[in-house]
């Protein structure tokens, strides 16, 4: 009975001293207004096309494989030729990224590899059209 | 149930619905108990609050497209199930697996398990009102998500595991930060213990408490730290060993009683093992590809599949039937959190309110896994 | 300097004294409020690694009275089945007592609004008022979870009020008066808490369970009941339980200050530094609510038949025992 009071005792200020102790450690969390993280490299944000130098441009086909293998359908990307015999060329891309689920199944399947991920990540806006991203801008923005 | 209802309330007993709103259901679990006081005459779990039809989901998507879908059902554990669905594909299709893959694979799913169960330290000893070691939980954990992140890009829905081996490779930073988590994490332990494992309180909270013996573990299909806590050595690991766990030398910790503290107990173990597989998968890590030659469309051949892994709560099986398309003729995954869940029926009769929530915490259930 | 005369001359000495006193005293609780909610979320903070309240005024001090104002302006929800005028009295019942009981706590040699003889009987008294309040918050609230919660408080309260007078009963016994200020003398030599540690001990673990805090916060324990007997308060009604809670832990903590800690004589040693007799005191009652907060941010709850079974099993036995060894012992030495 007093062995037991006495044991429970001490384990309760072996654990307010595994308490105190942390008082006047750092703090671990980051003040996120004031400082940002770093984001990893692999992070996924939203989809976008990746600047290709040879061409200054991106080189999607439209072949809309990313399109098909969407398991949300937020891709809706067409294409156009300029002349009869040429390559097809993306002339309209839009992601909905407000249903998107970051799977990348998009990059991962992209024949040409003109898609990556952005790091952004606020994200969070006032109406559901501000997920849309429009992508051949976006590009056209950066550049 | 539904007609206990209309029963009209005697003077001695009343009906509390805990959940599907109430800080300490994990989700949307909702409890409909029948009180003598604060004592429990009967406990009947309602679930489906979280249904948003994932197995039905699959009938409609191409094999590649179900991928996501997998870690949003076990949010806590997304990694491991990625592997399970994928492996299951494999096995479908006949896919060779790269051995840096499965290296790789086993990494991350042995560090999801550590991140879950840190997790579900965590929010126990703060089911039982213990704040602080949840923010310290949390702080390890954190590592681990940042570990995965750098190697997957996402740190909850990981989508990582890709049919013929990962979608990206890993770099020396992701081979010494996980060195540096070991460590970290080894040296945080006497600290747990002092502040949780051997505290008087928390000793008291969970010991003797919501007893799940062998044979009621077995009667409802418990796996997981409930059935290693309980007696039963049994982990997919090592019963059906997959991916290169055979290779892999760890041990399964078990308890005798069954209670709350012993699962909490099996699950500390389990996770100094998961460090010790992943010291030793970092070890061996081969060089080579990351992911083989998978055809550009999944078509798997007629038939059924059944592939198991082992996740953190326990047993996590894919049943598949394919009709030779590329979309499933139906999937159905085999979850744990239902199993265990349904004990609460059988456990928590006679207990305690506060007990409840022991119980519940001691169990770990992920309810939009059991909802699916 | 007229009007300060006319209005002692019109009250006369002892009724200006309780009047100036009472407004102190109101202020002294809500600003006592404001900085232990402040203290409370810093030292968690702290405890688990992070920064806490920050934005408003330096380190975030005024970050409880910016909550304050907003709690104020809440509009008050009375829901709709329940017992409206018991609903409306608890939170003002439960603030009410704590009042009182400033008047008799001595703050120092000379400021103490009133020193009764029966000083302490009065705390004591006052102070059970508040489980009367809980009760009835619970049980008008009619929401199951708040009804445990009030039901647990008074169980609770009731069985940690016998061992904590008991203990107090031994300090009574050395020094002869429930005056306060009698109590604080007789601790000159040498402070209650050095010759009685068993006493003081017990008075803190009872006092940390009448004031409802964790590891005994069973009545709100947030993780079964929701918010336990204040589940259905929000506002300013809200926040007059809350104020109660903080009020209330001053008021333990200045007891024990009082009855064990030699109340506002300096810290054994340091009796030459020129400093006044209340900052002592303030600095050991806040001292004993610092470790009140460190206990509370550190351990699980314990169960309320655990609790009741420590109550009962240990903590009364030990009580008595301790009451008849001292009173033996007291006797021997006169």
């Amino acid at each position: 009975m007093i062995k037991d009071i006495v044991e429970g005792g001490w384990s309760l200020i072996a654990g307010m001293w595994v308490t105190i102790r942390r008082i006047y450690r750092p703090v671990v969390t980051v003040q996120y207004p004031r400082k940002y993280l770093e984001m990893s490299p692999a992070y996924r944000g939203h989809i976008e096309f990746a600047q290709f130098p040879e061409t200054g441009s991106h080189n999607c086909v439209a072949c809309g494989t990313c399109m098909r293998f969407c398991p949300t359908n937020v891709i809706k990307v067409q294409g156009e030729k300029t002349h009869t015999h040429s390559e097809k060329r993306a002339s309209l891309y839009f992601i909905d990224f407000s249903h998107c689920s970051l799977c990348g199944l998009c990059v991962a399947n992209c024949p040409t590899q003109t898609l990556k991920f952005s790091g952004e990540y606020d994200l969070a806006h006032y109406s559901r059209w501000d997920g849309v991203v429009d992508l051949i801008q976006r590009l056209e923005e950066s550049a | 149930m539904a007609n206990e209802f209309l029963e009209p309330i005697t003077e001695q007993t009343f009906y509390l619905n805990m959940g599907p709103q109430h800080p300490s259901t994990h989700g949307v679990l909702r409890l409909f108990l029948k009180l003598d006081g604060e004592y429990i005459v009967e406990a009947d779990p309602i679930i489906g609050y979280g249904h948003r039809g994932h197995e039905k989901m699959a009938e409609s998507h191409l094999y590649e497209q179900f991928l996501p879908n997998t870690s949003r059902m076990d949010y806590l554990a997304g990694l491991i199930l990625n592997h399970g669905y994928v492996a299951a594909v494999e096995k479908m299709v006949g896919i060779e697996v790269p051995p840096r893959a499965e290296y790789i694979r086993v990494i991350c799913a042995e560090l999801n398990r550590i991140s879950s169960h840190l997790l579900w330290f965590g929010t126990y000893v703060m089911d039982l009102g213990g704040f602080t070691p949840f923010l310290y939980s949390f702080d390890d954990r954190e590592n681990i998500l940042d570990i995965l992140d750098r190697v997957s890009g996402s740190r909850l829905t990981y989508s990582y595991c890709r049919f013929g081996g990962v979608a990206r490779d890993v770099d020396d930073e992701f081979i010494t930060a996980t060195q540096q988590f070991v460590e970290r994490l080894r040296s945080r332990w006497d600290d747990y213990h002092n502040l949780v494992t051997k505290n008087v309180i928390f000793i008291h909270r969970a010991k003797d408490v919501g007893v799940i013996n062998r044979e009621l573990a077995m009667r409802f299909g418990c796996t997981g730290p409930i059935l290693r806590a309980a007696g039963v050595p049994y982990d997919v690991r090592k019963a059906e060993p997959y991916s290169v766990y055979s290779e892999l030398d760890f041990e399964i910790p078990t308890g005798s009683k069954g209670d709350a503290l012993d699962r909490y107990i099996v699950r500390l173990q389990e996770m100094e093992q998961s460090l010790r597989i992943i010291e030793q998968a970092l070890e061996r890590l081969p060089d080579g590809a990351i992911k083989a030659a998978v055809p550009h469309k999944v078509r798997p051949p007629r038939g059924d599949y059944y592939f198991a892994v082992e996740s953190a709560r326990g047993a996590v099986g894919f049943y598949i039937v394919s009709d030779g398309t590329s979309y499933p003729y139906r999937l159905k995954a085999r979850v744990p959190s239902y199993g265990n869940l349904q004990v609460l029926t059988e456990v928590l009769p006679g207990t305690l309110v506060a007990d409840t929530i022991s119980i519940l915490g001691s169990i770990d259930i992920v309810v939009p896994e059991v909802d699916r | 300097m007229a009007a300060w005369q006319n209005l002692v001359n019109f009250l006369g000495p002892d009724l200006t004294r309780i009047v100036v006193g009472l407004v102190g005293v109101l202020a002294l609780v809500q600003v006592n409020a404001l900085f232990l909610v402040w203290l409370e979320r810093k030292v968690a903070a702290h405890i688990q690694l992070r920064i806490g309240p920050k934005e408003v005024g330096p380190f975030g001090i005024l970050q409880t009275i910016v909550d304050g104002i907003k709690l104020v302006s809440k509009e008050l929800i009375t829901p709709r089945h329940v017992d409206r005028k018991l609903f409306m009295l608890a939170p003002i019942a439960v603030f009410l007592p704590v009042l009182v009981s400033f008047v008799v706590i001595p703050f120092s040699e000379r400021l103490i609004i009133r020193d009764m003889n029966v000083g302490l009987l009065l705390i004591f008294a006052f102070s059970t008022f508040n489980v009367l309040a809980v009760l009835v918050g619970g049980w008008a609230s009619n929401n199951k979870y708040s009804l445990l919660g009030a039901v647990r408080a008074v169980a609770q309260n009731v069985a940690y009020e016998i061992p904590l007078l008991l203990t107090v009963l031994s300090v009574v016994m050395w020094s002869n008066s429930l005056q306060m200020s009698e109590i604080v003398a007789s601790q000159s030599k040498v402070w209650n808490v050095f010759w009685m540690p068993v006493a003081a001990l017990i008075y803190l673990i009872c006092a940390t369970a009448e004031t409802n805090r964790a590891p005994f916060d069973i009545p709100e324990a947030e993780s079964e009941l929701v918010a336990g007997f204040h589940t259905e308060y929000s506002g300013m009604r809200f926040a007059l339980f809350f104020l109660a809670e903080y009020s209330n832990m001053l008021i333990v903590a200045a007891v024990a200050t009082t009855l064990f800690f030699g109340g506002w004589k300096s810290f054994p040693g340091l009796g030459f530094l020129p400093v006044p007799g209340w900052i002592w005191f303030f600095a050991k009652t806040y001292v004993l609510i610092f470790v009140a907060m460190w206990v509370r941010w550190t351990f699980p709850r314990l169960r309320f038949d655990q609790l009741m079974n420590f109550c009962w099993k240990i903590m009364i036995p030990v009580a008595l025992l301790h009451l008849i060894v001292y009173a033996g012992v007291i006797k021997i030495i006169n």
